[in-house]
């Protein structure tokens, strides 16, 4: 790392390197230039010495003898060198012996002061003594023209010509490597963008997955609901004929039975048990038959104290933090107070010995929360109902599944997995949402919302029980339509047992004639699920149209349609899920009969 | 580029042929006694000439002058002039039968005298003043162009066993060459 931030530093700092080596290489080259011109200078100045020396020896004699031709022709011979510009020979006095001159534009100084070279810039002058055994007979003097300028700078143009080219190179080797680095700078600002892309592809990926994933369980659940939804509902059926069957049978029997009415009782526990499994199975596959009416949760919650207190045991502690000023919601009373005392006896079993269980209620707005989820919900306010236990909390693997029919961690034969699956069943056919928040040793929170609805006019009636069998009157005359014989034989056995009148109908449109012909009818107890295109809803549709002020009870062990919905059903129609018991039934007529008597 | 000297010699010789055949058409009869200027130059190159020779080892250094008191004068002048290692160390004035064995250099300015040359030395530098054929020494001092100028007999200086710089030779308006 280190090494590699040396090598960016010394990358960030090339440029000026060339730069400084492209200044150093000039000069260099002008240190040469001038080296090489003062080297020339001297060379010239050491030649042009020798020259001067040399006529110094020749000329002695002349000036000896005082010969000034022959000095003069001394001096003249020197004019062989071409840069040669005037010679001469003085006296010792100082006064001029005998000069040479390229042309007369070139004057000869008319004294020489012997000792004293003048000095000029382009004209290299020497002067150099005459001596003839020790005595000064005079001085030599010798004038050259400096090489000219231009042939100078062609002499050193090669040598500037090397350093510009070399200083050059070495900046545009600068200036390429600064290039270089801006470029592989943009180049590095390109991979952390593409590595930042990478991420939030990445992260797109991720988020689809576990969207997919979502989808996958959601998809799953309603393949395990269509599944077990459909085999529920024919045991409904086969249930309501054993039960009514068994119904029947030991309100016929004499009082000595031998022992006959305990074995029919024990029947009937087993077939009840079976009715409550198949209820649970159809609530998770959403097609329980739900009477959803507007309901305070908490009026519900306060009325299921002492049932969940039973049901918990002294061990566990019950809290409930009831927000003042609830919304209302529209649901099924009894399924959600099923549903929380399945969540209650869940959470009794995840604290073994003790614990806490804490029901919570208040209003939610989703667009703060969740926008998601206020999308699925189609609303953004809803009324959460939250139960807290302390107990061992669960693990996601665990959470995944906790919905699933069957899915139990409980001993084999503790729990039947149908729990929660009925309890998701149920939220969602409400229209709400649930949802778990756990982890193993932290407890447990399992959420539970619904949608609001306006607050109603008239206050919901909480469901009753243990109301003793109400019976009918002998001109109390009911059509019942069903298009499954053995159903309808049930049917007409249990009504009639009730004291009630009974006109039959295998279909709608037979009903339709029968009300006709009997104006005296004074309920319609219809199955939904009618053959011949004509529904038991749309047949309630058309007998209201017809008796506006006839009531209506429909029934049906697979009521996934409309009817689920909260209103679904308009004033004056009820719904009696399949399958019924006998007492159930007895107590819905006479409500329906007589509105406000129970 | 500097001019070979052996050149400068060679041109040196040539003009002093050319010189030496103007020579001989001038008839000067003016001697140094007739003219003091011409004597005192004379004197000033007597007194110059033994920087340009050379003597065999030992030979005698003495300047003699065989001539009038005046030209003796104006010699020990121009002697005096010198610096003391330049040239002979003395100037002696000889008689004409003064035997002159210690002269390196011997003056002689009468050359209408007929007399026969003193005993000398055999390395004796004879100079003669305007000499008839014949009776001319090593240097014989003539007038060329009104200016006083010199012959060499280069032959008889080597008989002498003397050696005359070549800068000198050039400056001679006729130089008889070595055998």
């Amino acid at each position: 790392m280190i090494h590699l931030r040396s090598l960016a530093s010394l990358r960030r700092h090339l440029p000026k390197l060339a730069l400084s080596a492209a200044g150093i290489l000039l000069c260099l080259g002008l240190f040469i230039v001038l080296q090489a011109e003062r080297t020339y200078r001297q060379e010239r100045i050491g030649q042009l010495t020798m020259q001067a020396h040399i006529l110094a020896a020749t000329v002695t004699a002349a000036l000896a003898f005082d010969d000034r031709a022959a000095a003069g022709e001394y001096v003249a011979a020197l004019g062989a060198d071409p840069s040669l510009r005037a010679a001469a020979v003085y006296k010792a006095d100082g006064s001029l012996f005998a000069g040479y001159r390229l042309s007369v534009a070139l004057p000869l100084p008319p004294v020489l002061i012997p000792g004293v070279a003048p000095v000029e810039k382009e004209r290299m002058i020497v002067t150099a003594p005459v001596i003839q055994n020790g005595a000064l007979l005079g001085t030599v003097y010798v004038r050259i023209l400096a090489e000219p300028l231009s042939r100078r700078l062609q002499r050193y143009g090669a040598i500037a010509l090397l350093a510009v080219m070399a200083s050059l190179v070495a900046a545009v080797l600068g200036i390429g490597q600064a290039a270089l680095a801006r470029a592989n700078a943009e180049l590095q600002k390109h991979a952390a963008d593409l590595a930042e892309v990478n991420r939030m592809l990445e992260q797109q990926i991720e988020e689809r997955e576990r969207v997919e994933e979502t989808l996958r369980q959601a998809q799953k659940m309603e393949a395990v609901g269509q599944l077990t939804g459909g085999i529920a509902h024919d045991f409904n059926n086969l249930l309501q004929v054993i039960l009514g069957n068994l119904d029947v049978m030991r309100s016929r029997l004499p009082p000595e039975d031998n022992g006959l009415g305990l074995k029919l009782e024990a029947a009937q526990r087993a077939g009840e048990r079976a009715a409550v499994l198949t209820a649970q199975l159809l609530a998770f596959a959403r097609r329980q038959p739900l009477d959803a009416r507007p309901i305070e949760i908490n009026r519900l919650v306060t009325g299921m104290s002492n049932l969940l207190h039973r049901s918990l045991g002294e061990a566990i502690e019950i809290r409930t933090r009831l927000a003042p000023g609830l919304w209302w919601v529209s649901a099924d009373a009894n399924q959600l107070e099923n549903a929380l005392l399945n969540l209650a006896v869940n959470a009794r079993d995840a604290m073994p010995g003790h614990g806490t269980l804490t029901i919570e209620t208040r209003n939610l707005r989703l667009d703060d929360d969740d926008p998601a989820l206020s999308d699925r919900l189609q609303t953004s306010e809803c009324v959460a109902i939250e139960v807290h236990d302390t107990g061992t909390g669960m693990s996601p693997e665990v959470i995944e599944k906790a919905f699933e029919p069957f899915f139990t961690t409980k001993d084999i034969g503790r729990g039947t997995g149908l729990g929660l699956s009925q309890v998701y069943g149920f939220v969602k056919q409400s229209g709400g949402h649930i949802d778990i928040v756990s982890a193993p040793g932290a407890g447990a929170t399992i959420r539970i919302l619904l949608p609001r609805i306006a607050d109603p006019t008239g206050r919901a009636t909480l469901a009753g029980r243990a109301e003793p069998i109400p019976h009918g009157q002998e001109q109390e005359l009911i059509l019942l339509v069903e298009d499954d014989a053995n159903v309808r034989m049930i049917g007409l056995e249990m009504l009639r047992s009730l004291g009630y009148r009974v006109i039959e109908a295998a279909d709608g449109h037979e009903a339709l004639r029968l009300l006709a012909a009997e104006p005296q009818v004074q309920l319609l107890f219809s199955d939904i699920g009618l053959p011949g295109g004509l529904s038991g809803r749309q047949l309630a549709d058309r007998v209201r149209a017809l008796r506006p002020d006839l009531p209506i009870l429909l029934t049906t062990g697979y009521a996934h349609h409309a009817i689920s919905q909260a209103g679904g059903l308009s004033p004056g129609i009820e719904l009696l899920g399949k399958p019924f018991t006998h007492a159930a039934l007895a107590q819905k007529i006479r409500q329906m009969l007589e509105p406000g008597s129970l | 580029m500097m001019p070979d000297p052996a050149r400068i010699v060679g041109m040196a010789r040539r003009r002093a042929s050319v010189a030496a055949a103007v020579a001989c058409l001038i008839t000067s009869t003016a001697h140094a006694e007739d003219n003091p200027v011409v004597a005192a130059i004379e004197a000033a190159y007597l007194t110059k000439f033994a920087a340009f020779i050379e003597w065999p080892p030992g030979a005698p250094d003495a300047l003699c002058v065989l001539a009038s008191d005046a030209i003796g004068r104006l010699i020990e002048q121009a002697e005096s002039k010198l610096p003391a290692d330049a040239g002979p160390a003395n100037v002696r004035r000889l008689q004409s039968e003064s035997p002159a064995a210690e002269c390196g250099v011997l003056f002689i300015s009468d050359p209408d005298r007929d007399a026969a040359m003193p005993p000398m030395a055999p390395a004796t530098l004879v100079v003669t003043d305007r000499a008839a054929e014949g009776r001319k020494g090593v240097i014989n001092f003539v007038i060329r162009d009104d200016r006083v100028r010199f012959e060499i007999d280069d032959a008889e200086a080597a008989r002498r066993g003397l050696t005359i710089s070549s800068k000198l030779l050039s400056l001679a308006v006729f130089v008889k060459p070595r055998a």
